[in-house]
């Protein structure tokens, strides 16, 4: 079937059709809302996907200067206190380049597709260095290996490439000049640093071009269900697809992913949608 | 993205340079929008980066092309253009600088995060605050929905946050224009103190409505220098289209920011000004005309055929001098009249001719059937209808609430028996309307029955007792398989019942997930059930979220507080959907303006029930008044007849000026010799139309279908 018009690929959606592309298809393409519980228990779920989006507002306000006495949470936000607290010891900062952009989006058009990354913080030296960093308020550290190959660690350096140039004296950014960071609230002497390269990049271009071309060309209907059912126990789509009645339990779905606190991946009801309408 | 032929004219001011400030004038049709996204490219083009270009409008669906032009797969690399609204500027900026400005705004618990009200929200509190009032006798002297009572008191705050002026002044304002019974002029100052009362509560709370995040934006945050270094590095080029749709102290806002900008469009809607019911000034819109360097205006329609506009030439002057008009003939070709004994009669026949047009090949998506208001009953006979005819439709009513559609009443039912403790009894009709569209191909007689004999009314704490129990006989007629349905939705329950109990938006999803979209039940592959549940889904949870802490505060149970404010109708779950009216091909119906403010065009419309006097006159307000609680208004002066048939006569050429212009080839006027009241209809624009109709030099060759 042939792409939505103004279709973009982003490393949540291209992470959806990897686990299954029956998910991407009815979440992405056709767009339905089917408000199953993706995961249990729902509100434990909803309190720790709502602090690590405060924690997410909290670092955007630090980054476009405001005082820092000005930002530490109330006593009673226990939990948004510690990350705040290990992210203000962990000495990350004195890592990077001093030059930030924090909630940045980079878009590129590539291979006639349009390719979307909206990172926390970009840190950068132009010419020389850049950082993407990713904050991870999970309760669970998984595995160097897990986060090497897990996807969001190949798309957003791959964009960057390709939507750098802006940010780098019009000048292309190098494979060699990336780093991606994560950095874990829960676990902040835990850093994961990838370098990126050019030996990365080019099995990228081709591992993405492959993928794109695939779904591009992907008749309608022939997006299959995952075969491995485990998955269905996440997703909320399980009741459509006719793959059974109870969500799992969302801490063991952490152990196996990247983290709820993907908000982009994780809600299907758009919370501010509604906001700005009253005028 | 195609292409769209422009003009030299529309090619020469994009390539303009890239400085300096425009103000772009037309009418609907002339290419602004158009010219405006070419610029957009351009700037693109020449190396300007995304994100320094900031897209504004006043409304979401006004920005629809500026979100489309982000994701344009031309678009070279690099950072994002974000299309916004003023109001939603304000609420991200109030959001990020909130430490900065919390206790200057006077929030007294400035180190605890803003709590953004939407609509619903924040009728919710002001129910809470103005019902114990309204008890004490307030209001008394007025007959009113008290969901339009306290949405007259947000709107005031609104209007005086949008306008610039102390939210305490709203009384003295009203009061001041008045001059009929002195009885009223104690309603205004009773809904000043609700004003005033909402203003403290939610001041002590840490909740912004929209009038709050308007003042605090305007007050605190444009002038803080933090705030607007920020602000002005952020974005060095501006293109805001729509202006005179936006409220006053925004336009202010924009003025001041002008000479920051490195280039500047301001686009005008010569002939707009339809939002002016809330808080738009285009007058002041305008006015921005004259700080930009330099001005232009496109002239020629791109839409309308030139039957069209001597159709709306002769009607507007019709309407302003009906018995001097001297109409066009060449109007005959854009219109035809569909007149007929009745309004069912004219329905059919509306409905009919759109079969007709449809067959003849003109796109459904090229067709309006547009009102003033759009009843539940009238969607309902047009919709019915015309999906009858086998032609796609689709209907658009911003404010249609939750709680007509069937899917919500099922679940809520359902809601009320799984927790009898709320104490909210669930009626015998409702049970019967539940399980129909529960049980997937259930028809009313099965339902009824099993509704009769499974659940009792004066024992309904019981929930339903079980199909087992019911005679042999009895089960056969009703039918196996909707009994062994009918006994996992019991069985369900009252496992829902041992365990421990959840909050509303939590239950309603599960028995949607673990049960009613299961193969058998009548969520299962029903997207658009799926598609209201979710809405539902979305409104509890946004609730619970706003109000949560405050009811837990005092034990009160959040679901059944929830039902109980559908129920009564203060918050009659008006889960406001988008302007957008672009979703598919298909013939809409919508209210007149709804449609105006979707900023999109038709080859056909039909304009029903031309003879109501809802195309003249404005909707009964008794607490609040459009144009006293705006700038414009002289302080002091006073309201009088002349003034309301002056403004009623401005917003009826504005409507139908902007209609026209938004259509390309022809026009129904539709018509019944007695009204839907079983009267004569004699609207104003019936008797413009009337007027032009007898002047015509051949009035008989008039079309009528």
């Amino acid at each position: 079937m042939s792409l939505p018009a103004n279709f973009q690929f982003s490393q949540s959606n291209l992470h959806d059709y990897i686990d299954c592309a029956r998910r991407f298809e009815l979440r992405s393409l056709l767009q339905m809302q089917w408000p199953a519980p993706r995961s249990e228990p729902i509100l434990e779920q909803e309190h720790h996907i709502l602090m690590g989006e405060r924690f997410h507002h909290l670092l955007h306000q630090y980054f476009i200067g405001i005082p820092k006495e000005l930002l530490a949470p109330s006593r009673e936000e226990e939990q948004l206190n510690a990350w705040w607290e290990n992210f203000n010891r962990s000495g990350l900062l004195d890592s990077i380049p001093k030059r930030v952009l924090p909630e940045k989006t980079l878009a590129a058009s590539w291979e006639g597709q349009r390719l979307i990354a909206k990172i926390d913080l970009l840190a950068f030296i132009p010419g020389e260095h850049f950082v993407i960093l990713d904050w991870k308020t999970s309760i669970n550290r998984p595995p160097s290996r897990f986060l090497t190959d897990h996807i969001q660690s190949r798309f957003y350096p791959f964009v960057l490439v390709l939507a750098g140039r802006s940010l780098n004296n019009r000048k292309a950014v190098l494979p060699e000049q990336i780093e991606m960071i994560y950095w874990f609230a829960n676990f902040p002497d835990q850093i994961e640093r990838i370098r990126y390269s050019q030996e990365k990049y080019t099995r990228d271009e081709e591992f993405f071009s492959n993928l794109m071309h695939e779904i591009s060309r992907l008749p309608a209907g022939q997006f299959l269900a995952t075969a491995d059912e485990r998955k269905c126990r996440y997703c909320n789509f399980r009741s459509f697809c006719e793959r059974g009645e109870t969500a799992g339990n969302w801490r063991e779905m952490e152990a196996e992913s990247l983290g709820v606190d993907d908000l982009e991946s994780f809600q299907s009801i758009q919370f501010d949608q509604i906001a700005e309408i009253t005028f | 993205m195609e292409t769209p032929v422009l003009s030299a004219e529309q090619n020469e001011l994009i390539k303009m340079p890239l400085s300096g400030s425009l103000f772009l004038e037309g009418t609907a049709g002339s290419g602004k929008t158009t010219t405006a996204l070419g610029r957009y490219l351009y700037m693109l083009q020449e190396g300007v980066p995304p994100e320094s270009i900031l897209l504004l409008a006043p409304q979401r669906t006004l920005l629809q092309p500026y979100v489309q032009a982000t994701q344009w797969v031309e678009a070279p690399p690099g950072s994002v253009a974000v299309p916004a609204t003023v109001g939603g500027l304000a609420r991200r900026l109030t959001a990020l600088f909130w430490p900065l400005i919390a206790a200057q705004a006077g929030f007294k618990k400035p180190e605890q995060p803003p709590i953004f009200l939407t609509l619903e929200t924040a009728q919710y509190y002001m129910a809470r605050l103005v019902r114990p009032l309204i008890e004490k006798g307030y209001f008394n002297t007025i007959t009113i929905d008290r969901n339009r009572l306290y949405s007259q008191i947000i709107d005031n705050l609104n209007k005086a946050a949008g306008a610039g002026f102390p939210h305490t002044q709203i009384a003295d304002r009203l009061k001041s224009a008045w001059v009929g019974e002195p009885v009223q002029q104690h309603i205004y100052e009773e809904a000043q103190e609700c004003a005033n009362l909402f203003r403290t509560y939610c001041l002590e709370n840490n909740l912004l409505d929209f009038s709050l995040q308007v003042e605090i934006f305007t007050q605190l945050l444009w002038p803080d220098p933090l705030c607007q270094r920020y602000l002005i590095e952020e974005h060095r080029h501006l293109i805001y289209d729509n202006i005179e749709e936006d409220i006053p102290v925004f336009q202010d806002i924009i003025r001041k920011w002008l000479p920051g900008f490195d280039s500047a469009w301001l686009i005008y809607n010569l002939g707009g000004g339809y939002r002016t019911f809330l808080g738009a000034d285009r007058m002041n819109g305008y006015a921005l005309r004259e700080v930009c360097g330099s001005r232009t205006t496109l002239e020629t329609s791109w839409i309308a055929l030139p039957s069209v506009a001597a159709l709306r030439d002769s009607l507007l002057e019709s309407i302003v001098t009906p018995e001097a008009s001297h109409p066009n003939p060449l109007l005959m070709d854009a219109v035809k009249v569909v007149y007929r004994n009745f309004y069912p009669e004219v329905i059919e026949a509306v409905c009919q001719e759109v079969f007709s047009l449809v067959e003849k090949q003109v796109s459904p998506g090229e067709i309006v059937i547009l009102a003033p208001f759009i009843s539940d009953s009238l969607r309902f006979a047009v919709m019915s209808r015309l999906q009858s005819l086998g032609v796609p439709v689709q209907s658009h009513r911003p404010s249609r609430s939750l709680r007509d559609e069937p899917a919500v009443n099922c679940l809520l039912t359902l809601a009320k028996i799984a927790h009898p403790d709320w104490e909210i009894s669930a009626a015998l009709p409702e049970i019967r309307q539940a399980l129909m569209v529960c049980i997937q191909d259930l028809d009313l007689v099965r339902a009824d029955l099993l509704a009769r004999i499974c659940f009792r009314p004066s024992r309904w704490r019981e929930g339903f007792s079980s199909f087992d129990r019911i005679q042999l006989e009895m089960q056969e007629r009703i039918g196996f398989w909707v009994g062994e349905r009918f006994e996992r939705i019991r069985r369900w329950l009252e496992e829902y019942q041992v365990g421990e109990q959840q909050e509303l938006d939590i239950f309603l999803s599960r028995i949607f997930g673990e049960l009613l979209s299961q193969p058998g039940f009548g969520f299962h592959t029903n997207l658009d059930s799926a598609a209201v549940t979710a809405r539902l889904i979305e409104s509890v949870q946004k609730f619970r979220q706003v109000v949560g802490v405050t009811l837990s505060a005092e034990s009160r149970a959040i679901g059944r507080e929830y039902i109980h404010m559908v129920e009564d109708g203060v918050v009659a779950a008006q889960y406001l959907q988008s302007w957008d009216t672009t979703t598919s091909d298909a013939v809409l119906i919508a209210p007149a303006y709804t449609f105006l403010m979707s900023n999109r065009n038709a080859a056909y419309q039909f304009w029903l029930d031309i003879g109501s006097l809802g195309w003249w006159e404005r909707l009964y307000q008794p607490l609040t008044h459009p144009v006293v609680l705006s700038r414009r208004w002289p302080s002091g002066n006073v309201w009088t007849d002349i003034d309301e048939q002056n403004e009623n006569m401005e917003s009826l050429t504005r409507l139908v000026s902007g209609l026209t212009t938004r259509c390309s080839q022809g026009i129904y006027l539709c018509t019944s010799r007695i009204d839907q009241q079983g009267d004569e209809p004699r609207g104003k624009l019936l008797r413009a139309i009337q007027s032009i109709l007898r002047r015509l030099p051949n009035p008989t060759e008039v079309a009528l279908v």
